[in-house]
């Protein structure tokens, strides 16, 4: 009883990481329509920037991570500008943007192993305090995980639904064709949406790097968790997202209860193909953000 | 005092392909002007051209006297030209408050959205009782009425309506052609209007114009057009 009452603990933290994964990657893809791939590599931006900072520039743990949020924020603005809106303006298929996606992927993990060396690079001096609850351990970044999803999903939901970005956010997901009819600018709105995507996976990423540090492909399976997250919960969908991602870490953790621990990174993916044939909507589809 | 539209030479497709060819066209303000036309003639084109949701390959849009060619739709909407598109054109997982509140996005003034959600709601009032309702759960004729007090959320002075009646049954064509006429009464809006229903698209409008494979056929008197001979030889 005490090994589930652990990996439940572990479930809810890593849930927490995999909500806000699929919260970013939901928005962009819920708003662009693009299955934007380079996310992997711009969470790993976060992370790099967050650790420059906080070991060659010494800054405070909390500027480190703020840096990390920027710096993945321009990234993925930059990605949508330099690379994705070209395409769309040249009227590419979405297939051309998916595998155009691929390939940034693939050629921002080889720069990102050029910049830092495949090596893990973590912040030395950072250790997690842990609190001993009854039978089970709670460290103190599961808990601000925890704390960052209600405060990205309480912002985010005020933000679409109080604010004039946001509402042209929420038009562009419904209808990109009456988005433009009605004066919104498209452009601008998509690298918006790619700057905050980016920035609710980058506090996941620096999560990932105080717990297990930075590699140049640390983002490789995130992405996949992402889309999983998002299309389980229902794409575009706040809840959803959180739902979808409190579900796939708790499965995950549970699961190795019962399953060998080699078929951890498998379970996500039998939970998506279960999904997807009882609710091809994704579990909360057709709730407002 | 100037025309409020004019299109010289407007040629516009898809691709290598051009749909609309050479059109002309004057629009004086206060006037209803219908564009008829088969499937596939170019209507939804021109439209589309003239509003800058396509870039043309060649011609010239003016508005009030000033160059508008090649524009995007949002500098469009702030001179004051708005499209309502064809196939109920609204956000349909937004509520109509939300939707009129985006037909206004090019207001900044929280007033004038208040004052002209206030006018939308005199002309269809309808929509007032729905406000909160999703609009695609909207009936078809009501979904058409929120497209129309969309567009009139950002205070156009030339209203393009892209085939309005579509799908919708006999009285709630009626109901629409109404509220244009409407519309076109009581706030002044200069009216372009594209229509496959001949019967309706001749009686709301002052002037009607054809088109065939993309090139003009008509321009001139509805009544002379709602000549039965007349007709059979253009369609």
């Amino acid at each position: 009883m005490d090994l589930f009452a652990q990996l439940l603990v572990n479930g809810l933290g890593n849930g927490s990481r995999y909500a806000l994964l699929g919260l970013g990657f939901g928005l962009i893809f819920g708003t662009t329509r693009i299955v934007h791939f380079a996310y992997g590599p711009i969470y790993a931006v976060a992370a790099y920037a967050a650790w420059l900072a906080a070991s060659a520039a010494g800054l405070p743990l909390a500027i480190s991570a703020a840096i990390g949020v920027a710096g993945a924020a321009l990234a993925g603005a930059a990605v949508y500008g330099l690379a994705y809106r070209p395409f769309e303006a040249r009227g590419m298929s979405s297939h051309s943007v998916l595998i155009l996606s691929l390939a940034l992927s693939i050629v921002l993990d080889s720069l990102l192993t050029l910049a830092f060396t495949p090596s893990v690079q973590t912040i030395p001096e950072f250790t997690a305090p842990i609190f001993i609850l009854g039978p089970v351990y709670v460290t103190a970044l599961q808990l601000g995980q925890i704390a960052a999803v209600v405060a990205v999903a309480a912002i985010l939901t005020l933000f679409l639904r109080r604010t004039r970005y946001g509402q042209a956010i929420l038009a562009l997901g419904d209808n990109r064709d009456m988005a433009r009819i009605v004066g919104i600018d498209t452009d601008r709105i998509s690298l918006v949406v790619f700057a905050i995507g980016s920035a609710v996976s980058a506090i996941a990423a620096v999560f990932t790097l105080l717990n297990e540090g930075a590699t140049p492909t640390m983002g490789f399976n995130p992405v996949f968790i992402a889309f999983v997250v998002a299309v389980v919960g229902g794409l575009g969908s706040i809840p959803g997202a959180i739902a979808g991602g409190y579900l796939v870490g708790l499965v995950e953790s549970l699961g190795l209860w019962k399953i060998p621990t080699e078929w951890q990174n498998s379970i996500a993916f039998v939970l998506l193909f279960l999904v997807m044939l009882v609710r091809p909507q994704g579990l909360f589809s057709g709730l407002k953000r | 005092m100037s025309a409020r539209l004019v299109i010289e030479g407007l040629n516009a497709g898809y691709g290598k392909k051009t749909v609309v060819n050479g059109v002309d066209l004057v629009v004086e303000p206060g006037e209803i002007v219908t564009v008829l036309g088969h499937n596939g003639a170019g209507k939804t084109t021109l439209l589309r051209g003239i509003f800058g949701l396509i870039r043309l390959k060649s011609g010239k849009v003016g508005f009030d006297g000033r160059d508008i060619t090649g524009r995007s739709p949002s500098d469009n909407i702030l001179d004051g030209v708005a499209l309502v598109p064809q196939g109920h054109g609204i956000f349909r997982s937004l509520t109509v408050q939300q939707n009129l509140e985006l037909g206004g996005f090019s207001v900044t003034d929280k007033a004038v959205i208040a004052e002209r959600i206030a006018r939308v709601f005199g002309l269809f009032p309808i929509l007032e009782e729905r406000h909160r309702q999703i609009g695609g759960t909207l009936s078809g004729g009501q979904q058409q009425m929120l497209a129309i007090g969309m567009a009139l959320m950002s205070g156009p002075r030339l209203l393009i309506l892209d085939e309005p009646s579509i799908g919708l049954a006999p009285l709630l064509v009626e109901r629409v052609m109404d509220s244009i006429r409407e519309i076109n009464a009581e706030l002044g809006t200069t009216i372009l209007l594209v229509e496959q229903n001949l019967k309706q698209g001749l009686a709301v409008a002052n002037r009607a114009i054809v088109l065939n494979r993309g090139t003009k056929l008509y321009d001139g008197s509805p009544a002379e057009l709602a000549d039965e001979g007349r007709l059979i030889a253009m369609f």
